[in-house]
């Protein structure tokens, strides 16, 4: 079967009933954030990839391009995440070429709920998704079975309390776009701060109605890492050569041939 | 009218029906070698013990299909569900290809309207060489099987 293959199904189910234990479904630490001001919407992240108790990547980017004014922030699995947004990104262009339209946010929070719902659940993918069209600014967030919400300021991920807990008390009607980038950076720094699996720096991206998505990677660094107060590498020369020697692997030799004569 | 497949529990497995591959001798019995399953797999394996998500990934498409058909029989009437399924069946029986890797042709995704999309199953085609041999879904087969032999 073309797809997901269930092949070897059996054979593991069979493989974990004689074995000491399977391998346990590890929860995934994030904070991203998604927040409308006045003419536009903007998405906010950190970059912080664990697996487990182990930090995996300090600087991984969480925000995934859909189209050029469509952006889109994932928790959960990351290699969901990835996945399904290149291929509901390639589908969003495939459509938008077909139809001779701009892509619309709706089209994609569309798509993204019904391949989403068709999985059941297996895709661990918790996406906010905020994008302009020609319809407006549009701010919505998909969860992994389907379900999806629509709203003026969201945060999901583990770090989402903290980061929610700074957009309640801070948020207001008609924001200006350096405001709400403050406000998206602080509520990822709430994160970062108070959540363990979230972390290191944060990134935005804005989409202002009419104009190109600004995408701002690193745009605060909170965690630059100490420089080292000693230099502990060894100079140049430390190690005596005491003798060298080059061996001549192959010899070419090659002579030109006049074709033409 | 489904939205979602139904699960396909099996309660009993006969050997002499839905078999992909039949022996040539004794029609009952699968050919274990075209079979490409590694050796004689028991009955048994094709009863429940499945992926919960294998039966709704495999039916999907054909769930969605059968929706769409029966909603266009009650807002249009039996003829629009009958004439799209008619178009169909006729490109299906003009365009047969058995050297074409993949399921479906272009005329008939723009009949299902699947010309503008993509998925899984388009990034990840289905292995036509099983297990080093190519006599599982080979042009013999696929020939044989279109004339029903």
């Amino acid at each position: 079967m073309a797809g997901l293959s269930f092949d070897n199904f059996q054979r593991n189910q069979f493989l974990a009933s004689k074995s000491q234990g399977q391998p346990k479904a590890t929860s995934t630490g994030t904070t991203i954030v998604g927040l409308k001001f006045d003419g536009g919407v903007l998405i906010a992240a950190d970059t912080r990839s664990t697996q487990g108790p182990i930090v995996a990547d300090k600087n991984c980017a969480k925000l995934h391009r859909i189209a050029p004014r469509i952006w889109c922030a994932g928790a959960g699995t990351a290699a969901d995440t990835e996945a399904v947004t290149q291929l509901i990104g390639s589908n969003i262009e495939l459509h938008s070429l077909s139809t001779g339209r701009q892509p619309r946010v709706v089209t994609t929070l569309q798509m993204l709920k019904q391949h989403l719902f068709k999985y059941q659940g297996h895709l661990g993918a918790y996406l906010i998704v905020a994008g302009v069209d020609p319809t407006g600014a549009h701010l919505m967030s998909v969860q992994a079975h389907g379900s999806t919400d629509v709203g003026f300021y969201l945060s999901l991920g583990s770090g989402s309390l903290a980061a929610m807990a700074v957009l309640e008390s801070q948020w207001r009607e008609g924001l200006s776009r350096e405001e709400a980038i403050e406000l998206a950076a602080d509520a990822i720094e709430a994160g970062i701060w108070n959540d363990l699996g979230s972390g290191s720096n944060v990134d935005v991206c804005v989409m202002e109605v009419g104009k190109d998505a600004a995408y701002m990677r690193n745009y605060r660094t909170p965690n630059v890492r100490e420089p080292k107060q000693q230099s502990y590498k060894f100079a140049r020369g430390t190690t005596a050569v005491l003798k060298e020697s080059i061996i001549n692997v192959c010899d070419v030799e090659e002579q030109e041939v006049d074709v033409s004569a | 009218m489904n939205v979602v497949p139904q699960s396909n529990f099996k309660s009993a497995v006969s050997s002499d029906q839905d078999q992909q591959h039949r022996s040539n001798a004794v029609p009952s019995l699968p050919d274990t070698l075209r079979q490409q399953a590694g050796g004689a797999v028991p009955l048994s394996s094709q009863m429940g013990h499945q992926h919960p998500l294998q039966s709704r990934v495999e039916g999907w498409e054909a769930t969605q299909r059968a929706r769409q058909l029966e909603q266009y029989r009650q807002v249009f009437g039996i003829a629009e569900p009958m004439k799209r399924e008619m178009e169909l069946e006729i490109v299906e029986r003009t365009d047969f290809n058995p050297l074409r890797r993949e399921a479906h042709s272009l005329h008939e995704d723009i009949l299902r309207g699947n010309d503008t999309s993509l998925d899984w199953e388009d990034v990840y085609p289905a292995a036509t060489v099983a297990s080093g041999m190519n006599v599982a879904n080979d042009v013999h087969t696929k020939i044989e099987h279109k004339l029903q032999m």
